[in-house]
């Protein structure tokens, strides 16, 4: 072991540590898909669909790191210590992407009229993503999650102002906009993971 | 003159940087095994049981071994004990430097 030690910076890699094999990328672009196919056979299915991901998605995701990531990097499971204001400062943020919406759909053309309450949907999609992304990144310190957030809202902002509310397409749209190159990103951070890290010796 | 050396005097099982390390990172996650202990630390095998078997000893971090399927797992998580030292030495560090200036 080196003589001079970074503490600083091993705290960080060990917090960081669930973030290096690419998983929850590819696990948010399969997330994401799903609920845009989801909205595309039937809006009111999007929140059945949502649920089971949340109830059984991260088994998935443990199952995978039992084969992928444990064996690379070693088993570990991350501190869940996060303070109250972070729950609280996450769902502000999305009553105040709710709240844009209602004054977007205000100004643009009236609350009784359901086209601009579609065509407004990606917005709060955008940023409530986005908000996730950007925790994601306060987390992990990856330049890649804090991109995806600014991509999220720039998504959002885009097929808003090009919409025309016809359908919830505009939504759909975001959705798989996003899931592709999170998906991408996500395989290519694993293939890296794998290459760079070999199996190891399993501990007695 | 015992006063002033006990005053600038840091928990040697905590000061010392191997074990240091093994605390830091058992400090930021929930709990780890020895290949991610190893993997993050930079020790060899003998080291890291060396150190740990010092620190579990000292109550400052526990070790449970378990089996998960047939693949043997051992893990390592931070005391109540353990996180109280290492905040401790954080004070103690800072205040010691602290003063330097």
């Amino acid at each position: 072991m080196s003589e001079s030690i970074d503490f600083g910076n091993l705290d960080r890699s060990a917090r960081r540590a669930g973030y290096r094999d690419g998983l929850l990328e590819v696990f948010a672009a399969i997330v994401l898909s799903v609920i845009a196919l989801a909205w595309l056979a039937s809006p009111p299915f999007v929140g059945i669909v949502s649920a089971f991901i949340v109830l059984y998605g991260w088994k998935a995701v443990e199952k995978v790191k039992e084969r992928v990531t444990y064996p690379r990097i070693g088993y570990f499971q991350e501190r869940a210590d996060e303070p109250k204001s972070t729950a609280w400062g996450m769902l502000a943020f999305i009553v105040g992407a709710f709240a844009l919406m209602v004054v977007v759909v205000a100004l643009s053309g009236g609350l009784s009229d359901s086209a601009e309450w579609r065509r407004a949907a990606p917005l709060v999609s955008g940023l409530t993503l986005a908000a996730g992304f950007w925790y994601a990144g306060d987390h992990s310190g990856l330049l890649r999650h804090r991109l995806i957030s600014m991509y999220s809202v720039a998504g959002g902002i885009a097929l808003w102002a090009l919409g025309d509310g016809a359908s919830c397409s505009g939504v759909v749209w975001h959705l798989t906009s996003l899931a592709v190159p999170l998906a991408a990103i996500g395989v290519w951070a694993m293939l890296r993971f794998i290459a760079s890290h070999p199996v190891q010796a399993i501990d007695g | 003159m015992d006063e002033p050396r006990t005053r600038i005097e840091p928990d040697r099982l905590v000061h010392e940087p191997s074990r240091l390390s093994i605390l830091v990172v058992l400090n930021a996650v929930e709990e780890a095994d020895f290949v991610f202990l190893q993997d993050q630390t930079g020790l060899t095998k003998g080291n890291l049981s060396s150190h740990s078997g010092k620190l579990e000893a000292a109550g400052y971090i526990e070790v449970e071994k378990m089996f998960v399927g047939r693949v043997p797992r051992t893990v390592y998580r931070l005391t109540e004990a353990g996180s109280v030292a290492l905040q401790s030495y954080r004070e103690h560090m800072s205040g010691v430097l602290g003063s330097l200036d």
